[in-house]
């Protein structure tokens, strides 16, 4: 099974935004994996470990900022990732949720297709007539390139317990061969992609549900997707996923025919696994792992130029605007609040007041402030202030 | 998904024809037999925008045996309502409503749209803005109808919907969908207050019925079931006072770590002694922070039931007290307490940002001392 889990890297919570003509400059701050998107490789990890499979993170940004942040993931748990890519163009910078969404969803759908065409690529080979040596040649190139599985071809030495492997044994038909390939290409359509419920810096949690949407245009299909998913399984003949989410005070559980989007909560722990069957497992596996993440341009992604980065984007954010702390408030030991009730009052030529005895000075000039601490008016908001207002 | 664009004059940049757009909706939720009061909210802040630009404000009201909903939502400010009451759409399923509101969107041309920011508002709004190929702006506090220039494009776009929400914490943002119809949006519960009620605007209104777009239609997902779980433990919901615990209550404001047993029982210390000599009904809640922490020496005493914030129980009570609390925007957005004493060593925490009474200090040196406090002025009173 395909599980192609969406990370991103987010600055650090202790990093300083830098911002050039509104837009984040994301290479120029300390970057970290963002949090939630741990749970969504958990549910990655779990899938792997259930069915079989491989898992390829997909990532947008910076690909000097995002490989020192996405290698630690393929010792990640148990089995770990297995391959990265990373989607890093300038034309992608200025992104909102829907130019995200469109560059994700189109990369998405381009990983998919590298692990279906695999199967076209034989089964034309084989229909054409092609000798077993060409196949076997070709299915060897396709398991090196790690996208076919164990299942239809292994290169073990000796080991001949694949579909190609018993082809080339003279054990199955080329009809029956190209059955088979058909069917696990059927199995491979059934992909699986997983995502934190939002990201720490954007805080949307729009990209998800969008790029299923995105990949179900591309396919022609309409692929349902699950925000908030707490609890996960899935059957691993019919690859039938059953999720578990919270929806206010009710919890909803669905079943979803693959391929399906998901978005995980924090609150998901994967299931102990109590018994799988590894032969099918190990079956479902690849070759093994690409530990240097693959950086893919805008290129890859036969995408309307018009649609990517800030030209495709929908909404335009202005400046951001420091919030304020509520007028009137009081803070213990610091705020100089009035003593008794006091007039309207001048001071620089501007008017203040009246003020109640107990409304806060802080906000007021320095030297009417001054004028009334002389006065006596004025006083620090005191622990047996506090106990006075804070129940009355 | 294509929508039917209409031909655009040259002059603008913008990707449809924006005056064939009005009306602003609002996806009304509910609560039982009744609008959710967040829903209440949502209908303040669309009747504020459509009276602004100058439209009708219009509520949808989508699920099934909806008896009363829609003259509810007339009541506390809807012109009109669109009602889609089929059994289909009785158990959230997200596709099918997603539908059903894209089929609307296609028909009528909304000039904005705009969801709660709940888990359910949140994933519908984003996928259906993509599909009616518009922009999403997400946990808005505010809207504002007002002519937009973007130099970029050197272009006035008339009546325009500001969208304010926060970014990075504790700052805001203004958003602006220009080129695009309708604006899509969701609003962070809280953020509005809803309109007094009045029974006497359901003889200008109207409800339309509308049918349920393609329902012979099937799914790659179904609905297995839809189980409301036990209510919880903790009556954070009608409590007068609710003492929040956060991630701080696990150090010393020095940093040294510290067993937050303790600070639970210095709660349960202050809220005995507001209980006794206030008569106040007083609970324990804590942040999702704190919750998801699963700390050991918390384990069956801070439970899923305590959690406080937009994921947890929405509380109204007369006073917060947040200790240890940093105070994120989703924890802020379940808080709507008349009174807050924020207690965090932190000036920056953006708790201090909501709070009436603010304490920058070590908590475990200023509850004991706050009890003291509450104590001799109980006794004096």
């Amino acid at each position: 099974m395909l599980i192609i889990a969406l990370v991103k890297g987010v600055p650090s919570r202790s990093s300083k935004v830098v911002r050039v003509d509104n837009i984040v400059q994301r290479q120029q701050m300390e970057m970290i994996v963002n949090p939630n998107d741990e749970k969504a490789i958990e549910a990655a990890d779990y899938l792997k470990r259930r069915v079989g499979g491989k898992i390829v993170t997909l990532s947008m940004g910076p690909d000097v900022r995002l490989k020192p942040v996405l290698l630690p993931l393929y010792s990640a748990e148990a089995t770990g990732v297995d391959e990265e890519m990373i989607l890093s163009d300038p034309r992608l910078a200025g992104s909102d949720t829907v130019a995200t969404s469109y560059a994700v969803g189109l990369a998405v759908f381009k990983i998919y297709e590298k692990h279906v065409t695999p199967f076209d690529v034989l089964i034309r080979l084989i229909s054409d007539g092609a000798s077993m040596q060409e196949v076997e040649a070709k299915a060897r190139e396709l398991y090196d390139q790690n996208v076919l599985p164990n299942k239809v071809y292994n290169k073990e030495p000796g080991d001949r317990n694949s579909i190609v492997g018993h082809f080339v044994d003279g054990n199955l038909s080329r009809d029956e061969v190209v059955a088979r390939l058909k069917t696990e290409r059927t199995n491979a359509t059934k992909f699986i992609i997983v995502a934190g419920i939002r990201t720490s810096d954007g805080e949307t949690g729009s990209v998800g549900p969008q790029v299923a949407e995105v990949v179900s245009q591309k396919m022609g299909i309409e692929i349902p997707h699950a925000t908030y998913v707490e609890e996960l399984d899935v059957d691993p003949d019919s690859l039938r996923v059953h999720a578990g989410r919270r929806i206010g005070r009710s919890m909803q559980r669905l079943e979803m025919e693959a391929p399906v989007l998901m978005t995980f909560a924090p609150e998901y722990v994967p299931r102990t696994i109590q018994s799988v069957d590894f032969s099918r497992v190990i079956e479902n596996y690849y070759k093994g792992k690409i530990t240097e993440p693959i950086k893919w341009t805008a290129d890859v992604l036969d995408a309307n130029p018009a649609r990517l980065g800030f030209g495709g984007s929908a909404v335009i954010v202005g400046p951001a605007i420091q919030m304020e702390a509520p007028t009137g408030q009081k803070t213990v030991d610091k705020s100089l609040v009035f003593t008794k009730r006091v007039e309207r009052t001048t001071s620089e030529g501007k008017e203040f007041g009246p003020f109640e005895k107990g409304d806060t000075a802080d906000a007021l000039p320095q030297g009417l402030k001054d004028d009334l601490m002389s006065r006596g008016a004025l006083t620090t908001f005191s622990l047996k202030m506090l106990g006075e207002e804070l129940l009355a | 998904m294509t929508t039917t664009t209409t031909p655009v004059a040259p002059t603008t940049s913008a990707v449809v024809a924006l005056a064939d757009y009005k009306d602003v909706w609002v996806f009304l939720q509910r609560q039982d037999r009744h609008l959710s009061s967040d829903s209440l909210e949502l209908l303040a802040s669309g009747r504020k925008v459509a009276d602004q630009v100058g439209q009708k404000l219009v509520g949808l009201v989508l699920g099934s045996n909806l008896r009363g909903l829609p003259e509810e939502a007339i009541d506390y400010g809807a012109d009109t309502v669109l009602v889609v009451d089929d059994p289909a759409l009785r158990t959230y399923h997200t596709l099918r409503i997603i539908d059903t509101v894209e089929a609307m969107i296609l028909k009528r041309k909304p000039y904005a749209i705009i969801f709660l920011a709940t888990e359910f508002g949140r994933e519908i709004a984003a996928r259906l803005a993509y599909r009616v190929n518009s922009g999403l702006a997400t946990d808005n506090v505010d809207f504002e109808v007002q002519d937009y220039f973007n130099p970029k494009f050197n272009e006035m776009f008339p009546k325009t919907m500001t969208q304010v929400r926060p970014d990075f914490g504790s700052r805001v943002a203004k958003i602006w969908t220009p080129r695009h119809r309708p604006q899509v949006a969701t609003l962070k519960p809280g953020s509005f207050s809803p309109l007094a009620r009045d029974a006497n605007r359901r003889a200008r209104a109207k409800i339309e019925k509308v049918p349920l777009p393609r329902p012979g239609k099937t799914y790659a997902v179904t609905v297995k079931e839809l189980v409301e779980l036990p209510k919880p433990s903790v009556d954070l919901e009608h409590a007068n006072v609710v003492i929040g615990l956060g991630m701080g209550i696990l150090h010393r404001a020095d940093g040294s770590p510290k067993n937050p047993l303790e600070a639970y029982m210095l709660a349960t210390e202050l809220k005995d002694l507001i209980e006794r000599k206030w008569g106040l009904k007083t609970e324990i809640g804590a942040s999702r922070e704190l919750v998801m922490a699963r700390v050991k020496a918390l384990e069956g005493i801070i439970t899923r039931d305590h959690e406080l914030g937009q994921t947890g129980t929405l509380i109204s009570p007369d006073l917060y007290i947040a200790l240890g609390v940093s105070g994120s925007a989703p924890h802020r957005a379940g808080i709507r307490a008349k009174k807050i004493l924020a207690v965090n060593p932190d000036p920056d925490a953006h708790i201090h940002l909501a709070a009436q009474y603010s304490v920058v200090g070590d908590l475990y040196e200023f509850v004991p001392k706050l009890i003291d406090t509450l104590e001799a002025v109980a006794d004096k009173a």
